[in-house]
């Protein structure tokens, strides 16, 4: 009788068969790439993308097609409910995708069906990431629970945060464990590599430097010297043309540093088509589903006339080719975010472009912001000063190189070149300033009323409530 | 050939009569007709041996020692009188001056056979034909005839001067002669020390729109709560029984049709079901061990007819129209509300009235002064007046050793949403057969398919939710589109969606039992049985490219999908029964093996060239968007006995034990033993009731407690499994694997103890009966997918989790108000109420939508925020703490902190009622009977979440009725909705206190009237019986409630009854009826 009830399922694998061959591993390490989509997810209204609304906090975009309650928490900051939905899969998306990498790590370090240097490589991949996954959750929502160890008993699931800085100094030794593996700089298949571990881990430096620990000037000399070797291993150039940025061929390669990786029957997401024109515009196959995020006029406005990231199809458009009949254009009476368009959807209504993470242009400017507040604010080192000027050029083809950048200049100019690629609110969080397009300065974010705004940012809008949810799930989230 | 010389043997020592009688039964053709209690009251044990005596022979022995017991036969049936009034052979010095002769019936028209007819007052009688005839001669002093039959109301019938009188007699539901079926076995109901209600075939189908077993059954139990949650054809209501004993959201009790265990009971059509018998308690129901805790239903359904032939057909030809409409704007009011919307802000003006707004309809949908040229209501235009109608044949008969009953039926249950519909086809045969003295079969065949056209919740939200200054189509012929008026969300046309977008779902089933049972002794028999049933769903969808949102963007979009069920049962048990002196015992014990299989696989391609190949060409589409399969096993072994001990019909004893395994839980915990217990005392019988008994012919005290297990979850929920998805890696797609679920290896069995103690009552000769039961159940390791913190890496885990409580009372009360040959009313009226707790879960919350279980709590409560209303002009200052302004909706802050938190939040009623009561008249007079049936619910709330969203998203989509009056602005600052604005002017749409609305209503269930055509039309026919009825389904309701309807939820019947999210409405069905036999 007690064979006739066993289970035997033919559906699923379970770990006590696994980890048995190299396949098993590749697929195990590559599951947890799985989490840097997951904030690609839509909710209930339409052309809803969860990460757009670490944009529309920033205050600079809107939502032409009008939003749902949750969202617009983040688009009015009107005040961030604990029970805002988005927030919680924002919380999700850290810790379902570390749970992973701290499975795969324990398996894969207790392995022997393979080389060490394989290992160290699938290693690394995943210690980039929990390091990646982890500081989205600290940066958004400060103090955390630390978890590097796989979940092994549920009756014991609750878990205290853990100070910042602990949570900080997990980072960095996850990325030291990533630097050691021996990843190559760049990677064709997407993969996680050496340019992007030494980016993040600069990221890292940088942002523990600011505001949410302020962990001294030396944190930014770290920041510089790691986001230095990333200039000097002379793998990544920045794009000659702003077009360049969404070339299918050059995925994965040249300013592209780590990219969601996407493909078009299966990416399901509608990022592309959220940022279309609303009300619908005939200059795609399908453009219905328009008006998730789109700048605000007085941002784009910002723009110097000269700067070439603001011609059209740049970073933005106004009009475009009729779908179909390229022979008429449609114009449009407001700007659109060109940084995404993907001309192959245009055609197949199916997008599978994939999404930057990291890119040169911010390495650039990081070494440049570091170095500068890392010497008081100022700095001629020329290193920093080329950074800037790297990216600088490329928008002012007639500038001349400086002789010294400011923080706040190139803060500004990170402003200009990396908006609506979703790092700007996190450079917000770190120096408590923000770029003012009315006065096209940097200003003090306290007090600062964002053009899409309907309050000043005040203190407690700058650490998103611990999910309601998860503090019900686990009491000891209570502060 | 001469039946009397029929020739039987009997060995027995002191057994009481009945049996003997019975067993007299069993070996010949004769039934015999008795009063159980007379012949308790006035029978000696009987003592005889003899082989290949001969019938007649044998009752002269047998009767020759009965001193207070006399016996005579007409025909095939022997009818046991008490010796004074016994007949004797019919005397020759009656004067015989006349024959009366009729017919008998039963209240469906159905002839009964062998119902004693005694002239009052003389002794003599004699009883019906096959075809339920009779001729008897009576005296000049004869004046009436006395008509009387097992499980009907004894009937007296004057006959002065008349020739002919034909009768219909009516069933006496809670005879005590009731057989009630229990598990693995039958009782009498008299026998029984649980609480098993039980429903007969009339009562089950006597709403003629009731195409559905559980709808059949609704109101006609106290404790069973059957909600009917949505007007889809097809749909199957929602049943608990006794409340909601568990918290994974298995809380379907099992059903049982003629012993096969776990049928889909949607698959029996009700026109084959002899009778049900729901077992509420623990004691009736563990016989089933781990599968009965939610009560079970049995199921059983018609033999055919002995020794004699019928063919019936009955059919119900229907039309069903909205039975109620949502009060929401109409054309000229919706404008308004734009208008207003647009004017939160400054210098917004809406699309329609802003002339430097030239979108592409304007001239289509508004007059230049921005008037509209269309008002559609959107709820007529997406329904129609559906016609619904049902078939059923039914042929039965068969010889003295061989019956058969075979079923065809056929309905067509259309919606009343356009184009959707449900259709059945079914077959069924009952075979019964004395293989030998020994041996009988009995094999039940029933197979059929199921065809439907499905809606969609989306098209329930947008006949709601559409603007109603929309046409259906401009007169270019091209259909409107929500987002044709600038602004609001877009959504595609229901009506387009009703007609365009192709969703069926087809199911194939079959079910084959044969069931053998082995005569070892006359005490000991040995049943086997072997059971298959397998299923075939198949879903095939299309959505044109024409359709947006559907399958504009693929160009075409084609699924398929396919399951396949596959199931066997063996049951083995030994039954045996013995009786000596004031003893009575019943043992039954078994073992049962059980495997359920299924597999699936869908497939789906988009972007076709052409819609002409919708889904029956997929390889037309040349994007594979979609290919799976999957299977899934289970398997159970139980062993089980029961014991009943009966002391002289007073004290009875029973118990028994099930011990259950079954392959979901883990290696160490597949095992559960259930055991139960039950006692009843039949008061009536004792010696010092003898002077009430006149008039309380019944009373008896029941007692039960036992244990039931559960095992209602998924297969392999114990085990640890990695999940799969793909991602693609510079284009390249990878299979990557990921965390899923946690093994838990030490899940078990979920247990409930439930104590039942219950009283039955009858009186008056049967005119009044009275049942009640209270019942106290606590389940506990509660099987539970409990969401876990996302810091694990998990959703969820089974686990077991503390213990709700679920303690009810029921009471039934069944009454014959008049009663007289040609005027009957009869009424019966139910009541239950459920009371739950959750006693212990280990601290956690479990969030359900709209509401939380919590500790210390009732379940099915909502939670939300409290609306106080909205902010006023001169709390600016306050508002603005909040981040908001005047006209913003204003809530209570509970905790004081100066911001809308989660704690602010608090419970806002309960989605179950206080009570439920159903009312059941029927009246008959001569051949005209009219019914009425009504069904109340009280104290409960509903969560009207489609009011909510549409009052808080108003220019998104049409708003409800009233919203100009009640929305806030300067002039009308106390309102409970916000003023209107925008949707991206900021809005709140949590479930709060103002969207939860009293549920309590009061609806007319049905309204009938049938007319049965006399007996001498009928003859000269050649018609056994004809009836003709008119109905209304659903005819009226009462509730304050403003949606379409409060028995709703759009979500988990078990935890979110009372959620309302757009859900289909209801019909009101008007049927007309025909029931004819030959």
């Amino acid at each position: 009788c007690s064979e006739f009830l066993e289970e035997k399922p033919k559906t699923f694998l379970s770990p006590s068969q696994y980890y048995t061959s190299e396949n098993q591993i590749q697929a195990a390490v590559e599951g947890t790439y799985e989490g840097l989509s997951r904030l690609l997810g839509s909710d209930l209204e339409i052309a809803t993308v969860r990460l757009f609304n670490l944009e529309y906090i920033v205050g600079n975009s809107y939502r032409p097609r009008s939003a749902g309650s949750q969202e617009n928490q983040f688009l009015l900051l009107s005040g961030m409910d604990e029970n805002n939905s988005i927030l919680r899969e924002m919380w999700r998306a850290v810790y379902f995708p570390v749970e992973n990498c701290n499975s795969v790590i324990e398996n894969v370090e207790a392995t022997d069906i393979i080389n060490d240097a394989t290992k160290n490589r699938y290693l690394g991949q995943v210690y980039f990431l929990r390091a990646y996954y982890y500081f989205m959750g600290v940066q958004l929502f400060g103090d955390i629970p630390l978890k590097i160890e796989p979940t092994r008993d549920l009756a014991d699931v609750h878990i205290p945060k853990t100070p910042k800085a602990e949570i900080y100094n997990q980072i960095v030794s996850d990325l030291q464990q990533a630097e050691a593996s021996g990843l190559p700089w760049t990677d064709d298949g997407g993969y996680v590599n050496m340019g992007a571990v030494k980016t993040l881990l600069a990221k890292v430096y940088l942002t523990m430097a600011g505001y949410p620990l302020q962990a001294g000037n030396e944190y930014y000399q770290k920041a510089y010297e790691t986001s230095k070797e990333v200039i000097e291993s002379g793998q990544f150039r920045l794009f000659d043309n702003y077009q360049d940025l969404r070339a299918i061929n050059n995925e994965n390669r040249g300013e592209h540093i780590f990219m969601i990786q996407r493909e078009a029957q299966n990416a399901g997401s509608p990022f592309h088509f959220g940022l279309m024109p609303y009300p619908e515009a005939p200059i795609s196959v399908n453009p219905s589903f328009g008006g998730g995020m789109a700048p605000l006029k007085v941002f784009y406005d910002s723009y110097d006339d000269g700067d070439r990231r603001k011609a059209e199809q740049a970073f933005f458009y106004t009009k475009r080719p009729k779908s179909g009949d390229p022979s008429t254009t449609i114009s449009l009476n407001t700007p659109y975010l060109n940084k995404y368009w993907d001309d192959e959807a245009e055609k197949t209504s199916k997008s599978g472009a994939n999404i930057p993470i990291y890119r040169y242009a911010d390495v650039l400017l990081l070494c440049a912001e570091a170095k500068a507040l890392a010497d008081g604010g100022t700095t001629s080192d020329a290193a920093a000063v080329d950074a800037y000027y790297a990216v600088n050029h490329r928008a002012f083809p007639a500038a001349t190189r400086p002789s010294s950048v400011t923080a706040d200049g190139v803060l500004k100019e990170r402003f200009l070149e990396l908006c609506f690629e979703f790092q700007n609110w996190y450079d917000m969080l770190r120096t408590h300033k923000t770029y003012d397009p009315a006065s096209r300065s940097i200003v003090d974010l306290l007090g600062y009323k964002a053009p899409n705004h309907e309050f000043p940012f005040k203190e407690s809008d700058l650490i998103f409530p611990v999910p309601l949810r998860e503090k019900e799930l686990n009491p000891l989230l209570e502060e | 050939y001469d039946l009397k010389a029929q020739k039987l043997t009997l060995n027995v020592n002191q057994l009481p009569l009945e049996s003997v009688l019975r067993e007299i039964a069993r070996q010949t053709a004769y039934d015999f007709l008795y009063n159980a209690q007379q012949l308790k009251n006035n029978a000696v044990p009987v003592s005889i041996n003899g082989s290949n005596i001969p019938l007649d022979e044998m009752l002269v022995r047998i009767f020759e020692k009965q001193p207070r017991l006399g016996y005579v036969i007409d025909q095939k049936t022997v009818v046991i009188k008490p010796k004074k009034e016994a007949a004797q052979p019919a005397e020759p010095t009656v004067v015989q001056q006349r024959t009366v002769s009729g017919r008998v019936t039963d209240e469906m028209g159905t002839p009964l056979t062998g119902v004693s007819i005694l002239v009052k007052g003389s002794g003599r009688g004699t009883s019906t034909s096959e075809a339920g005839t009779y001729s008897i001669d009576v005296g000049e002093s004869d004046q009436t005839l006395v008509f009387s039959y097992i499980g009907y109301a004894e009937q007296e019938v004057p006959i002065a001067g008349k020739r002919e009188a034909n009768v219909v007699l009516q069933a006496q539901s809670s005879d005590l002669e009731e057989v009630v079926v229990v598990g693995y076995g039958t009782m009498l109901k008299q026998n029984l020390s649980t609480a098993v209600s039980t429903i007969d075939a009339s009562k089950l189908t006597e709403r003629p729109t009731t195409s559905n077993v559980l709808q059949g059954m609704a109101g006609k139990i106290p404790g069973v709560s059957i909600s009917l949650n949505s007007g889809a054809p097809g749909g199957s209501p929602a049943i608990k029984i006794r409340g909601t004993g568990s918290l994974n959201s298995d809380n379907e009790p099992l059903y049982v049709v003629d012993g096969v265990v776990g049928v889909n009971p949607d698959v029996v059509d009700p026109n084959v079901i002899k009778s049900i018998d729901v077992l509420k308690d623990a004691t009736s129901s563990a016989i089933y061990g781990s599968r009965g805790a939610n009560g079970v239903v049995v199921i059983t359904t018609k033999e055919g007819r002995k020794n004699g032939t019928t063919i019936s057909y009955n059919t119900a030809v229907s039309a069903a129209t909205l039975a109620r409409e949502v009060d929401v704007l109409d054309a000229y009011e919706s404008l308004e509300v734009f208008k207003r919307a647009y004017e939160y802000a400054p210098g917004r003006i809406a699309p329609h009235l802003d002339p430097d707004n030239d979108f592409a309809r304007k001239d289509d949908l508004f007059n230049p002064d921005g008037t509209p040229k269309y008002n559609t209501n959107w709820q007529k235009v997406t329904t129609r007046t559906a016609m619904p109608h049902q078939h059923s044949l039914t042929f039965s008969g068969g010889t003295d050793k061989l019956t058969v009953a075979a079923n065809v039926s056929y309905r067509d249950n259309q919606g009343i949403m356009r184009n959707t519909y449900e259709k059945q086809l079914n077959g069924f045969v009952n075979l019964n057969w004395d293989v030998k003295e020994w041996f009988h079969l009995q094999a039940v065949v029933n197979l059929g398919s199921n065809n439907g056209r499905n809606s969609e919740n989306s098209i329930s939200r947008y006949m709601l939710e559409y603007l109603p200054f929309l046409p259906v189509r401009y007169p270019d012929g091209t259909y409107s589109r929500k987002g044709d008026y600038p602004g609001a969300e877009d959504a595609e046309n229901p009506v387009k969606i009703l007609d365009q977008r192709e969703s069926y779902s087809k199911k194939q089933y079959n079910l084959t039992n044969l069931i053998g049972t082995f005569k070892i002794s006359p005490k000991l028999k040995l049943t086997t049985s072997f059971s298959k049933q397998e299923g075939a769903d198949m879903t095939s969808f299309y959505a044109p490219s024409t359709l947006w949102g559907y399958g504009s963007t693929q160009n075409g979009r084609a699924e398929r999908g396919h399951t396949v069920h596959n199931s066997w049962t063996n049951e083995d048990y030994l039954t045996y029964d013995d009786q000596w002196g004031n003893h009575n015992l019943n043992v039954v014990g078994g073992v049962s093996w059980y495997y359920d299989q299924s597999t699936f696989s869908n497939v789906g391609t988009e972007n076709f060239f052409d819609d002409f190949f919708k889904y029956y060409n997929l390889g037309v589409g040349t994007v594979r968007s979609m290919a799976g399969s999957g299977y899934d096993d289970s398997k159970m072994n139980s062993y089980y006995a029961r014991a009943n001990y009966n002391y002289d019909n007073r004290y009875i004893v029973g118990a028994s034990f099930r011990y259950d395994g079954s392959s979901r839980f883990g290696a160490n915990n597949k095992y559960g033993f259930f055991p139960s217990f039950s006692a009843a005392w039949l008061l009536s019988n004792e010696e010092f009731f003898s002077s009430i008994k006149p008039t309380v012919e019944n009373l008896k005290l029941r007692m039960s407690y036992g244990i039931v297990g559960n095992a209602g979850i998924g297969n392999y929920s114990t085990m640890a499994r990695y999940g799969n998805s793909l991602l693609p890696f510079n284009k390249d797609l990878h299979t990557v694997v990921t965390l899923q679920e946690m093994s838990n290896p030490d899940l078990k069995w979920e247990r409930s103890n439930q104590f039942d103690a219950g009283l039955d009552v009858s009186m008056f000769n049967g005119r009044i009966e009275f049942v009640a039961d209270f019942y106290n159940k606590i389940t506990s390791d509660l099987l539970y997918r409990l969401q876990l913190p996302s810091t694990t890496g998990y959703e969820s885990s089974m686990t077991n989790l503390g213990k709700i409580r679920n303690r009810g009372l029921e009471l039934g009360l069944t009454t014959r108000n008049i009663q007289t040959p040609d005027f009957l009313w009869t009424t019966s009226v139910n009541y239950s109420m459920n009371r739950s707790m959750v006693i212990d879960i280990d601290g956690n919350i479990i969030g359900k939508w709209g509401g939380r279980i919590v500790e210390g709590r009732p379940l099915n409560q909502f939670y939300g925020y409290v609306r106080l209303g909205t902010w006023g002009v001169d709390e600016a200052a306050e508002a603005a703490k909040y981040n908001k302004k005047p006209g913003d909706l204003k809530y209570l802050d509970r905790n004081g902190n100066g911001q809308k938190d989660g704690d602010d939040q608090d419970f806002l009623g309960s989605g179950t009622p206080k009570f439920e009561m159903n009312l059941a008249n029927n009246i008959s007079y001569k051949g005209f009977t009219f019914l009425f049936d009504l069904h109340a619910l009280y104290g409960n709330q509903v969560i009207n979440f489609t009011r909510q969203l549409m009052e808080n998203r108003v220019t998104f989509s049409n708003s409800y009725g009233g919203i100009l009056e009640n929305a806030w602005t300067p002039d009308h600052q106390n309102a409970m909705v916000a003023s209107l604005r925008l949707p991206g002017d900021g809005y709140e749409n949590d479930v709060d206190s103002h969207s939860a609305e009293p549920g309590s209503f009061l609806r007319v269930r049905n309204v009938g009237l049938r007319y049965d055509f006399e007996n001498d039309i009928l003859n000269k026919w050649r018609i056994q019986t004809l009836s003709l009825g008119l109905n209304v389904e659903n005819a009226l309701l009462f509730t304050k409630y403003s949606g379409g309807d409060p028995e709703v939820t759009s979500y988990d019947p078990v935890f979110e009854q009372g959620v309302d999210f757009y859900t289909y409405p209801k019909p009101r069905t008007y049927s007309f009826t025909l029931g004819v036999s030959f």
